[in-house]
């Protein structure tokens, strides 16, 4: 049975639908992340699993236990026993950093002897042992943001909530944290919720992700999954780039383009009968070729534009009537004007959508 | 007999139903008001304070001995109104525009210019905020006064003239000694809108072909003309609803404008009821309507994110530098050193009009005011204990006030910040009538008791101390109290080791505005005083009452109240203006 389980949350605020009726099922250790773009509704999810806002409608239920349904009293966030990193931080300023991590502890009216014992294994943890006296303001961000993840640690937390915890780090020190947190959400094992914009954050460190939009869950796999086979055109251009054609199925493994080529697809499960399609393709995954092979799924265009990016090539082709946008490892370069063929992989294209106009 | 088992069964259900349906109904009844408690509760306080009296007096300026009546609004197309309505405004419209130009000039000189002391400067242009009006008012008798006014006789003896070039007994020295006294709230006002406003606008002006003069004239000046008209609008507004310089200069000129009248209505026997109320009532909708303009301009306008502006360009001034800074010094000295000094004078002297020496200052007149008037002493401590009991429970009140308006999403919270801050468009001899009317006779008697004034302070000081409390809530990053209650930490204990702890400077000044305020309040403490329960502001009026003689005591208890609030008046006002609130 899932650990963690959302059903059909809703949160509205008069007209406008912040979080529209998210379903998320999230298992005991799991390091799931909700990612989306800003206004998408994955803040506030988060926070109405912590009890900081009171969902319109629907269920949350932790470990069997109903937090939160229509008509009943919600659960106060302090009955929750959940620990929370927040994007600012939001280190108590007024307190040491021995403080900050124990004050938690004292509200669950823990002895003195374990309120230091935990205090100083949450520190150890992040690194911080030997900074216990120190205060907020004396405190670089990074190390802020390691006092912040010792308090949510030092409770033994059912749930632990990631608000963008990184986005306040520069880029350098944004990467590192990203696998010291995995590295200590494994050791102790806690089911994790991490709220974040950053693709590539979310590829690094969840187990699954829910991609968000709109109020809504879009699509939820592990970082492979929502990569490989994204299942709408929100998830594919989100995550990474993305080269979209509508095509008309032909057969079992054929689609038809526009332009009356026909391109054989391998391996896509959600493949319908009949009906125009959205197809999509990375474009890392596309062959780039001065002359032609001959051999299926290759469609002829010449180079419109052309940049040289040191670690790869990135290329505007245009074919037919569209632009695709093709990556290569730095080889060939073609200028802008050569006649080219590119040659789009079977097993590479994603049907994202049935039934499109 | 299975049928009726059945039935059975059925009707237990239903009850059963029914019984779990009212339960769930209760349930989420008292759910609904254990929710919305923190709003209702407070809302209920401000009701009972604020509302209840404030509505009970526009109620009876509509009833006279024999019902309703229109009799009360009639007698305002009478000519003894018009001259008080054409006294009021013309005070109002005089001091609004002397002191708003002051105000604005002298802040632009002290924020944007490289003036020199424009430190100093700045707390000698806040200074006058901490004298107590109705010491101001007295300081201008004592120095502008035709023949026997200090100044004027500096003066004469000086150019040698005939006679007095001033006389404070008229219109024009109103106006004079009101926007003297006022201009602080226009220098700051329009400070702060000069500190917030985005240089780079400026900056960019100047790039795109505009002179400095040109910027100034396009870009600041409109971007600053809300605050101007703002602070024009409060001085406005404050004009006409105070009571200290109409009720000395006014009376002592025979020129009677709208808040003494309330005062002569109710203050002779028999008190003239409805045209107290009635003109209670006309003061209550201008000032509201001022009030309700002056938000209107400023809504939107957020002061709270202000960082410093140390390191910014200023504007040079080149040649006139020098001038502005003499134009600053003169300023200055006559209308903010002056009454302090000549109050200083008056409280040193033998008696009020005699040749003040090295050889004949005294310092009796300090004894004088504890053993000629025994009520002095218990005026003083009734002043400190009010306002000491006034100031703590509005800081703790508005505190609790503004969480709940600003962190919960519990409906009717707005109407709650709403309610809570009206008072600043009550005047204060409006709130004495309303209290005076509603609680002279039963159910709740409380004229004649000191409640009534602690009632009136909390009412007037609302709307400051909930300012102060709101913009240090504001400062604070809601997810610190978040980070509390998701680690476990119930409501109350995170108000008490969280949010208190954060926004104790905030709250302090707040409680600081309170305190100086109770204790300087002179209109509705005047109404609403009894023997043995007098204060400092209300013995200074008695005195000056009582005529000449009794002057110079009363100079010297004015010197003890200015004592007691100008320091604490200007330090704060600097705070407020460094962190943006």
């Amino acid at each position: 049975m899932a650990h963690v389980e959302l059903k059909n949350l809703r949160k509205t605020y008069g007209e406008t639908v912040a979080v529209d009726g998210v379903n998320l099922e999230i298992g005991k250790g799991e390091f799931m992340t909700l990612l989306g773009p800003s206004g998408c509704g994955k803040t506030t999810t988060l926070r109405i699993i912590a009890g900081l806002i009171e969902p319109t409608d629907g269920e949350i239920r932790v470990g069997g236990r109903l937090l939160s349904c229509p008509g009943a009293k919600l659960v106060p966030p302090e009955k929750r026993n959940m620990g929370m990193v927040f994007q600012s931080y939001a280190v108590w300023p007024h307190m040491s950093v021995f403080e900050n991590v124990a004050f938690p502890l004292r509200n669950l009216r823990k002895s003195k002897d374990e309120i230091h014992r935990r205090v100083h294994a949450a520190l150890e943890l992040v690194k911080l042992d030997g900074m216990e006296g120190r205060y907020p303001s004396h405190l670089s961000g990074g190390q802020q943001q390691r006092v912040a993840l010792a308090r949510a640690l030092a409770v033994e937390p059912d749930i632990l909530l990631f608000d963008e915890p990184l986005s306040n780090l520069d880029a350098k020190l944004r990467e590192e944290m990203r696998f010291e947190l995995k590295e200590i959400q494994r050791r102790i094992g806690v089911t994790s919720i991490y709220v974040t914009h950053d693709q590539a954050e979310a590829m690094a460190i969840s187990d699954r992700i829910a991609v968000m939009a709109q109020g809504r869950v879009k699509q939820i796999g592990t970082p492979r999954e929502v990569y490989d086979s994204p299942q709408d055109p929100f998830t594919a251009e989100f995550i990474g780039l993305a080269n979209f054609l509508q095509a008309k199925v032909t057969g079992e493994k054929t689609v038809c383009l526009s332009g009356r080529q026909e391109l054989d697809i391998d391996g896509c499960k959600a493949m319908p009968t009949s009906g125009n399609v959205l197809i999509s393709i990375r474009p890392h995954n596309i062959a780039i070729n001065r002359e032609e092979n001959g051999t299926r799924n290759e469609l002829h265009g010449f180079v419109e534009k052309g940049s040289y990016l040191g670690d790869k090539v990135d290329y505007q082709v245009r074919v037919g009537e569209s632009i695709l946008r093709v990556q290569t490892p730095p080889g060939d370069v073609y200028a802008e004007g050569t006649k080219v063929s590119v040659r789009l992989p079977p097993d590479k294209i994603s049907v994202i959508s049935a039934n499109v106009r | 007999m299975a049928e009726n088992a059945n039935r059975t069964i059925t009707m237990g259900e239903w009850s059963n139903n029914g019984l779990s349906l009212a339960r769930r109904g209760l349930g989420a009844a008292v759910l609904g008001l254990s929710r919305g408690l923190p709003v209702t509760l407070p809302l209920l306080i401000l009701a009972g304070i604020v509302l209840y009296p404030v509505a009970g007096l526009v109620g009876s300026s509509f009833f006279g001995d024999k019902g309703f009546t229109l009799a009360n609004y009639t007698q305002l197309l009478a000519p003894r109104f018009l001259k008080i309505m054409i006294n009021t405004v013309t005070l109002g419209l005089g001091a609004a525009v002397l002191a708003t130009a002051a105000g604005t000039i002298f802040a632009w000189l002290c924020v944007c210019t490289d003036l020199p002391f424009r430190k100093t400067f700045t707390i000698l242009h806040i200074a006058p905020y901490g004298l107590p009006t109705i010491a101001a008012a007295l300081a201008w008798i004592f120095l502008l006064t035709p023949k026997a006014g200090l100044f004027n006789r500096f003066l004469m003896w000086l150019l040698g003239l005939e006679n007095a070039p001033f006389n404070i007994l008229s219109m024009p020295g109103m106006i004079w000694a009101l926007s003297t006294h006022l201009y602080p709230w226009a220098f700051l006002f329009t400070a702060g809108a000069f500190a917030t406003m985005d240089r780079s606008l400026e900056d960019a002006a100047r790039l795109s072909g505009a002179s400095e003069f040109k910027a100034f004239r396009k870009i600041t000046v409109p971007l600053v003309a809300p605050s101007i008209a703002a602070a024009f609008i409060l001085v406005f507004a404050i004009s006409i609803e105070q009571f200290s310089i109409g009720g000395t200069i006014g009376v002592l000129a025979r020129i009677p404008i709208l808040p003494v009248e309330i005062y002569r209505s109710i203050a002779v026997y028999p008190p003239d009821w409805g045209f107290a109320t009635t003109l209670s009532v006309v003061l209550l909708c201008i000032t509201s309507l001022l009030i309700y303009g002056q938000n209107k301009l400023l809504a939107g306008k957020s002061f709270a994110t202000v960082t410093g502006r140390e390191t910014m360009d200023r504007v040079r001034l080149g040649k006139w530098r020098w001038v502005a800074c003499a134009a600053s010094l003169v300023f200055v000295s006559v209308a903010v050193v002056l009454p302090y000094v000549g109050m200083i004078m008056v409280s040193l002297s033998p008696s009020l009009g005699s040749e003040l020496t090295w050889d004949n200052f005294t310092f009796k007149h300090y004894a004088d005011i504890f053993t000629e008037h025994p009520f002095v002493f218990r005026a003083i401590r009734n002043s400190f204990l009010l306002a000491f009991f006034a100031a703590t429970f509005l800081a703790i009140f508005t505190l609790a006030v503004a969480v709940v308006v600003k962190r919960t999403q519990i409906p009717a919270r707005g109407l709650l910040g709403y309610l809570i801050r009206w008072p600043v468009a009550i005047p204060g001899s409006v709130i004495a009538v309303s209290l005076l009317y509603t609680y002279i006779r039963p159910p709740v008697q409380l004229v004649g008791t000191i409640w009534i004034l602690l009632l009136a302070y909390l009412i007037r000081n609302l709307p400051y101390a909930y300012s102060a409390a709101y913009a240090g809530l504001s400062r604070v990053d809601p997810a610190l109290e978040e980070a509390a209650r998701i680690h476990s930490t119930p409501a109350r204990r995170t108000f008490f080791r969280i949010i208190v702890p954060l926004t104790i400077p905030s709250v302090m000044a707040g409680w600081m505005i309170a305190f100086i305020n109770s204790l300087r309040e002179l209109p509705a403490s005047l109404l609403l005083f009894s023997p043995g329960n007098e204060t400092i502001s209300v013995a200074i009026y008695e005195m000056f009452e009582e005529g000449a003689f009794q002057m110079t005591n009363a100079a010297a208890l004015m010197t003890l109240l200015s004592l007691a609030t100008l320091l604490p008046a200007v330090i704060m006002k600097l705070r407020s203006r460094e962190t943006g609130s």
